[in-house]
């Protein structure tokens, strides 16, 4: 008889990334943390992305919203810019980012953190179609 | 045998002498090494009843010794036995024991005779399990809790029952947790039963038990007040040292000279702050900082850093900036002008410079830009000496595999021999030079050793460098007000260099003419004269400066400030008449004139040994009468 | 009244078996599974008598990691709870979870520890430092909070 390990639960997954988070992550290029520390759920975080090299996101920083529901990790969180931006998988009006149009959010599986969301978002502002893309200025918010 | 053994390692705990145990070779641990105790360290003074000053400079000499893989376990393995035999216990309880009080033999014996049971306590020794199951067919795993035949429950001296597969989960978790492996005890939250390398290798994998292995091989020098490993990178030898020399410029078998105190480079005669400041500061970010302080200016309109690279005031920002303005004022240009005295002479700034107004800024400015040429001059010459360091050494290394083979076929000497008396030199000549002796190298010795004194040379030159190169980190500390001492270290330091450029011009560049594949030219012993002159000039500069640097410059105090303008001349004198003869304590120790002394030179490898020795120390050939 | 669950999760390398024996004996503590996920347990703590705890409710979450019982089981308050010991998330300091983790220590000693910690508060080990400070400095009203939050948060059924 095999026998699958059961999975890790939402709040302890949760509580095992805000530790991870309040390391500190690589090269400190990405962050996140939570954004209400007195909701016992941790449904809101605030991600950051400092902006990579070789690119018009080159050293702004951008700032996010990410909303983990109950059904997380099963399903992907939510994920908006705070920060204007543009980029093609963010909506222009919203800031949101669109899960058709962004591949880690398309294709969840529940080993995905908020981490692997923000590194990706990283890596797609320096891919060809938004490298070159005019930004809204510095400092201004959706 | 028992008894006498107790004896004497009793009494070992009583002195208390860490350094017994230490600086030299294993053998002295074992068990049949039952002669007497007071001159077993220095076997080779058993038949001199000559003066203590030989013994003294051969115990300087003798302050660490450098351990490899097998020499580390050799000593573990020893210091276990003594430890199990003395106290009558297992060497796995012994193991664990030594590991605890960081493998000091005479602290295990201090504490376990002091209060035994407050010892095995301590460390989770039992003497008698603390719970039994006599009569039981089965146990009851405390992990897991199923029941298991008692073939499948392992224990350790506590009784504390718990499955084979539960143990060998808990040991390999712990193994691969690190070196806190070491110190694992029983799963029982109430027992501190201590679990040792015996019983887990019963239990866990190959591979675990390599780990385990590994690690207790480390913790011998880790957790080892008198060992450190080398830190050269990918050197696998440790140094152990006697605890409480003064002398701590130790010298790996992989060649490399580490201060044993601060593990940086060796760096005798300058203090060990002196360096850790030293390297801070060549490292810190401070500097670029003060860089850009003393070198650029935040652009008045978009605020990043401008950087002047000489020249006029008019400075115009990095586009798309490319707003004009003055340096001096951080004004607009365009209000410069007639109106403000002309274009070159921003009187907006002289003016406000009178009135004060720029004065913090300017001056710390100012301040910064100094400080910085005054860090870069010694920088650059810290930096340059420890290039040409670098350079001699690499020399060094090629001398002694291309030049040893073509000189031994020149020379029908073996090979092996030629290269034995290198190693001897080379191994001697960090003690010799770190410890301000340098070795007389004489122009009287036979033509088969030229190369030998030549690589002898070089590893000379290879230390006065570093000397060299860390009294510039020195003088830069030196305080700026102590005006006498500056120039007389300046004064010393500069012979020194200047000698120095001159033995490794020659070493390096006059030498090729000898090395080539004709027969030596008929100069050639004038050549060697010259050598040897200039290694023995040298030789005196380096004496001075670093004596000098060990004693903090106190001559300067005792001479006073009268001397000051004529230390130009006596500079040398005094470090060779004053501080040359009488002071014995330092690792120079006897520094009489050993010509009159009786010391003699070998005629083989032209080693300067002791009178007391019957043949030289380092290639063993008997002496021969002058 | 004896809640004996004997849990036969086969994991490698070995059975972990019985680890919820005798959960239900200790009194003012229960513990029972998730439905959906056997490693996840439903607590319920009582506040200790003659602690500002007493009367108090107090639900936690316990997870048993896959590492268990090599690593400690993780384990946190959902109830808001006013202790030196706990934060704002309901994460715990105490050193069996910790470094002095053994195998030999099961649910029930975990949760009877968790229990005597509510007993005995100790702000020199904080997690909060700001209930520490004041469990420090004014133990009476830190004290006086605690009830209070006992009264509001976890009084409810």
């Amino acid at each position: 008889m095999s026998f699958s390990f059961p999975s890790v639960p939402r709040n302890f997954r949760l509580l095992e990334e805000l530790e991870r988070g309040e390391k500190g992550i690589g090269d400190g290029t990405v962050s996140y943390g939570m954004d209400d520390g007195d909701d016992i759920y941790m449904r809101s975080w605030t991600g950051t992305i400092i902006g990579p090299h070789n690119s018009v996101h080159e050293g702004r920083i951008y700032q996010l919203k990410l909303f983990c529901d109950k059904d997380y990790p099963e399903k992907p969180p939510s994920v908006r810019f705070h920060s204007r931006v543009n980029m093609t998988c963010v909506n222009h009006e919203t800031g949101v980012v669109e899960p058709k149009k962004f591949g880690i959010l398309a294709n969840w599986q529940r080993e995905y953190t908020m981490e692997d969301i923000l590194t990706q978002l990283k890596k797609e502002m320096a891919a060809p179609h938004n490298r070159k893309l005019v930004q809204p200025p510095e400092g201004t918010y959706f | 045998m028992d008894s006498e053994d107790d004896m004497h390692d009793a009494n070992d705990a009583e002195s208390m002498d860490d350094d017994y145990y230490s600086g030299d070779t294993a053998v002295e641990y074992s068990e049949d090494d039952d002669d007497g105790d007071d001159d077993g360290d220095y076997e080779f003074d058993n038949d001199s009843v000559d003066s203590d000053d030989v013994s003294t400079s051969r115990r300087q000499q003798k302050n660490y010794i450098a351990l490899k893989e097998a020499d580390i376990r050799q000593h573990q393995e020893n210091e276990i036995t003594t430890i199990s035999t003395v106290l009558s216990i297992s060497r796995v309880d012994a193991s664990i024991l030594l590991r605890h009080y960081h493998w000091s033999v005479s602290n295990v014996h201090e504490v376990w005779f002091a209060d035994e049971d407050r010892v095995r306590k301590a460390v989770g020794l039992l003497e008698r399990p603390v719970v039994r199951f006599p009569n039981a067919k089965e146990l009851t795993c405390g992990i897991c809790f199923e029941s298991f035949p008692l073939d499948r429950i392992s224990s350790a001296a506590c009784g504390h029952p718990f499955c084979n597969l539960c143990w060998r989960a808990y040991m390999s978790t712990s193994i691969n947790g690190g070196p806190g492996c070491l110190m694992l005890r029983c799963p029982d939250p109430s027992c501190g039963a201590a679990i040792g390398q015996d019983m887990l290798n019963l239990l866990v994998s190959e591979e675990d038990k390599e780990k385990y292995a590994r690690y207790l091989l480390r913790s011998y020098i880790e957790d080892n007040r008198k060992t450190k490993w080398c830190p050269a990178p990918g050197c696998e030898y440790a140094v152990e040292f006697v605890v409480g020399s003064e002398n701590y410029d130790v010298s790996c078998l992989c060649s490399y000279g580490f201060c044993w105190n601060c593990t940086e480079e060796a760096h005798r005669p300058v203090d060990c702050g002196t360096v850790a400041k030293w390297i801070m500061k060549n490292s810190a970010e401070s500097e670029n900082m003060n860089w850009i302080l003393a070198n650029s200016k935040p652009c008045p309109k978009c605020k990043r850093p401008i950087e002047k690279n000489q020249g006029c005031m008019h400075m115009t920002c990095t586009p798309p900036c490319k707003f004009e303005f003055c340096w001096l004022c951080l004004g607009a240009w365009s209000d410069h002008g007639e109106r403000t005295g002309g274009f070159y002479a921003c009187n907006r700034y002289e003016a406000a410079k009178q009135e004060g107004a720029y004065d913090e800024t300017e001056r710390r400015r100012e301040m910064a830009k100094n400080s910085l040429e005054r860090y870069t001059h010694y920088y650059e010459r810290w930096a340059t000496n420890q290039s040409s360091r670098q350079k001699a050494l690499a020399d060094l290394h090629q001398m002694q595999t291309v030049n040893l083979e073509k000189l031994s076929d020149k020379q029908s000497q073996p090979e092996s021999q030629l290269k034995f008396i290198t190693e001897a030199w080379l191994q001697n000549v960090n003690v010799l030079v770190a410890g301000g002796r340098f070795t007389t190298i004489t122009a009287t010795t036979t033509t088969t050793t030229t190369s030998i004194i030549i690589i002898a040379i070089v590893a000379i030159i290879v230390e006065c460098r570093r000397v060299l190169k860390w009294t510039y980190a020195y003088g830069y500390y030196l305080p700026e007000p102590e005006h006498a001492k500056r120039q007389f270290f300046e004064y010393l330091q500069g012979e020194a260099e200047a000698g120095l450029e001159r033995l490794h011009q020659c070493a390096e560049k006059d030498v090729q003419a000898y090395l080539g594949p004709e027969p030596p030219p008929t100069d050639f012993n004038d050549f060697r004269t010259k050598l040897a002159g200039l290694t023995s000039v040298t030789r005196n500069y380096f004496e001075n400066l670093v004596r000098a640097l060990e004693n903090g410059l106190s001559d300067v105090d005792s001479q006073g400030a009268s001397s000051k303008t004529a230390t130009t001349k006596s500079g040398a004198a005094v470090g060779k008449g004053k501080s040359g003869r009488g002071k014995s304590s330092r690792a120079g120790g006897p520094s009489k004139n050993s010509d009159d002394h009786g010391s003699w030179t070998c005629d083989q490898c032209t080693y300067f040994n002791p009178r007391s020795l019957p043949a030289c120390e380092m290639c063993h050939q008997p002496r021969r009468n002058a | 009244m004896v809640f004996i669950v004997r849990y036969v999760v086969r994991l490698k390398p070995k059975p972990v078996g019985d680890f919820l024996l005798c959960v239900g004996t200790a009194p003012g503590i229960s513990a029972s599974p998730s439905e959906e996920n056997m490693r996840y347990f439903n607590v319920m703590i009582l506040g200790p008598s003659q602690s500002p705890y007493e009367g108090g409710v107090f639900k936690l979450e316990l997870f048993l990691p896959e590492e268990y019982p090599m690593a400690a089981p993780k384990v946190r308050f959902l109830t808001k709870i006013y202790h030196p010991n706990i934060d704002k998330l309901g994460r715990i300091c105490l050193d069996i979870l910790k470094d002095k983790w053994s195998p030999a220590l099961q649910i029930r000693t975990v949760l009877l520890s968790i229990q005597a910690l509510l007993s005995a508060p100790n702000p020199d080990d904080p997690l909060s430092e700001n209930v520490a400070k004041h469990w420090k400095t004014n133990e009476a009203e830190a004290v006086e909070t605690a009830k209070e939050w006992t009264q509001l948060y976890a009084s409810g059924t």
